[in-house]
């Protein structure tokens, strides 16, 4: 190792400590953020972004517990399991909604055209008559549907396997975006055992088989690529759709990487 | 603005009381008691006081003059389909906002600014309210959160050399809410979020200069619409929750009890629509439509953009 002159090393350690100085002052108000009544989300992110530190799980964990939104809690659970936080209490609390999404076999409340695009504003026969039949409002059991999706992907953003048994059941949903995220869930755990029965499920599906082609890319495979081509026969759709998946896709491999290493030091 | 009530009973020397009664609002009046006595000395004392209007603000988004035309993006056009498709739009919308917390925005988002500009359009249309009733002062409309921000304020107070004296402020009614943002996809508008109500929604009170007694209704878009409008039209590495400005409606009454006029820009934001109703009918003058430009111009600010000055 070279020596370092005198004047560049003390330089160098000013800076260092500089740097940890705004690091701890940086950490201390993202902490404060958390305690905070106006729940800033965005301090969640920037903590799973931090160099890790000792205080940060306890943190978020009495952030979880403190907070009464579901999204909230959602978002903080995320983190908490992609820091590498195996308590069951999380898993078990972004599992409950997938759960119950992936489980609901209610027939989806929008009709689809020939080609099998969801029509706007038209629910489908079938979805009017099961209502019909159980004395359900269909308005309501429309919103209970249209707020599936959020729940699986959740799950799904959290990388957690022990999801894997929720998203393969999710595949057999009769809401395609359902389906669709539990594929972007099973590709982001890179099940590509799961592949054939995603095949299966896009046989079995009405329509709205693009909600699912558009999560194919998460798995970055030739066999996901190529059940998409059949699904999404358009080249233009499927680049369109393979470089917005791929480019989140990159962005969270980039800081997982970098977390792995500021951990391995 | 005052006058003598059908109660009071007579007039003279054997009166034992007098009624005074309201007319009109939005306006002050003098009240004066003179004492003239048997040798012809006089006493004199009089208030003014003021009652404002009872003044309803709704903020609403009207989807048609925002809702983009044929011509501004083909149908063949991957973010054209991708947001008419209810099934396509769920999943873009998710992927938007995780691009979005990621601090993707509009330089690096990879969308042409025709895919942008009609995303923007599509997006506020498809989330779009009814046009608000002729009378919205009612339960179920309130209740039913069809507006983005809605408020109802009346206040009295009295004036002494030409300024609002603070001890007398009282009000008749207070009461300002956020509303909700209905889903864009399906196309029935099934599901509403949360928006974000700004931590001084609902403060009302009188200005630190003592010239306007005022209540403010303020807030945007929740978590997705934000992490959503972070990706189209925030800065590159943009920090999300700063991404989004606010609406906001401030009703303002002055020392001679009127309502201040209203300017979009100051005490009501850009955008959306604006209906002003007083003691409980639309105001003719109070109605301020939407426009596209304005739209572009209010998507363009960021969380800066929010009600400071005249306050407490």
């Amino acid at each position: 190792m070279k020596p370092i002159w005198p004047a560049a090393q003390a330089a160098f350690a000013l800076l260092l400590l500089a740097l940890t100085v705004i690091g701890q002052d940086d950490l201390s108000a993202l902490l404060a953020q958390l305690g905070d009544n106006q729940f800033e989300i965005l301090a969640v992110g920037a903590l799973e972004a931090h160099t890790p530190d000792p205080r940060i799980m306890p943190a978020l964990e009495e952030a979880f517990d403190r907070r009464k939104a579901k999204e909230e809690k959602q978002e903080i659970a995320v983190t908490l399991i992609r820091l590498g936080n195996r308590s069951a209490k999380y898993f078990d609390f972004l599992a409950g909604f997938a759960r119950a999404a992936v489980d609901d076999r209610t027939p989806f409340f929008m009709d689809f055209d020939q080609n099998g695009r969801a029509i706007r504003g038209q629910f489908s026969a079938e979805f009017l008559n099961w209502c019909a039949i159980n004395h359900q409002d269909p308005k309501v059991t429309a919103a209970k549907q249209f707020g599936y999706p959020k729940d699986v992907l959740s799950l799904a953003r959290a990388k957690d396997p022990r999801a894997i048994e929720i998203f393969r059941k999710g595949l057999e949903s009769p809401y395609p975006n359902v389906v669709g995220f539990s594929v972007q869930g099973l590709a982001r755990l890179q099940d590509t055992a799961a592949m054939p029965l995603i095949e299966k499920a896009c046989e079995r599906l009405r329509g709205g088989r693009d909600a699912v082609a558009m999560e194919l890319p998460w798995f970055a495979t030739r066999e996901a690529e190529a059940l998409m081509e059949r699904l999404m026969p358009d080249r233009n759709d499927r680049d369109f759709m393979t470089r917005q998946i791929q480019g989140l896709r990159l962005i969270e491999l980039r800081q997982s990487v970098s977390r792995a290493a500021v951990n391995a030091k | 603005m005052v006058g003598f009530s059908a109660s009071t009973p007579s007039v003279g020397p054997s009166a034992d009381h007098v009624t005074l009664a309201i007319i009109s609002t939005n306006d002050k009046a003098t009240i004066t008691l003179t004492y003239v006595s048997p040798c012809g000395a006089t006493a004199t004392d009089s208030f003014t006081f003021a009652l404002t209007n009872d003044t309803t603000v709704v903020a609403w988004i009207d989807k048609g003059p925002i809702f983009p035309g044929s011509g501004l993006l083909s149908p063949s056009d991957q973010v054209f389909m991708g947001l008419t498709d209810p099934t396509r739009c769920v999943g873009f919308l998710g992927l938007w906002a995780s691009y979005g917390q990621q601090g993707v925005g509009k330089v690096n988002n990879n969308l042409t600014a025709q895919e942008i500009q009609f995303a923007i359009q599509y997006l506020n249309a498809g989330s779009g309210n009814n046009q608000p009733p002729s009378n919205p002062n009612t339960f179920d409309y309130v209740n039913g959160q069809d507006y983005r921000l809605y408020q109802r304020f009346q206040a009295y107070y009295e004036i002494a050399n030409g300024a609002i004296n603070p001890a007398t402020v009282r009000y008749l009614t207070t009461y300002a809410t956020n509303g909700v943002t209905p889903e864009p996809c399906s196309g029935f508008q099934i599901l509403s979020v949360a928006s974000q109500p700004n931590p001084r929604n609902g403060e009302f009170g009188l200005t630190s200069d003592g010239s306007l007694v005022y209540q403010l209704n303020e807030a945007r878009v929740g978590t997705a619409g934000q992490q959503v409008n972070q990706f189209l039209n925030g800065p590159i590495f943009g920090n999300w929750v700063a991404a989004t400005p606010w609406i906001w409606s401030t009703i303002q009454f002055d020392a001679n009890g009127k309502t201040r006029s209203w300017i979009q820009g100051s005490n009501l934001q850009i955008f959306p629509a604006y209906q002003v109703f007083t003691n409980g009918s639309p105001y003719s003058l109070g109605s301020f439509p939407e426009s596209l430009a304005n739209l572009m111009s209010f998507i363009a600010l960021n969380t800066t953009s929010q009600y400071t000055v005249p306050s407490k």
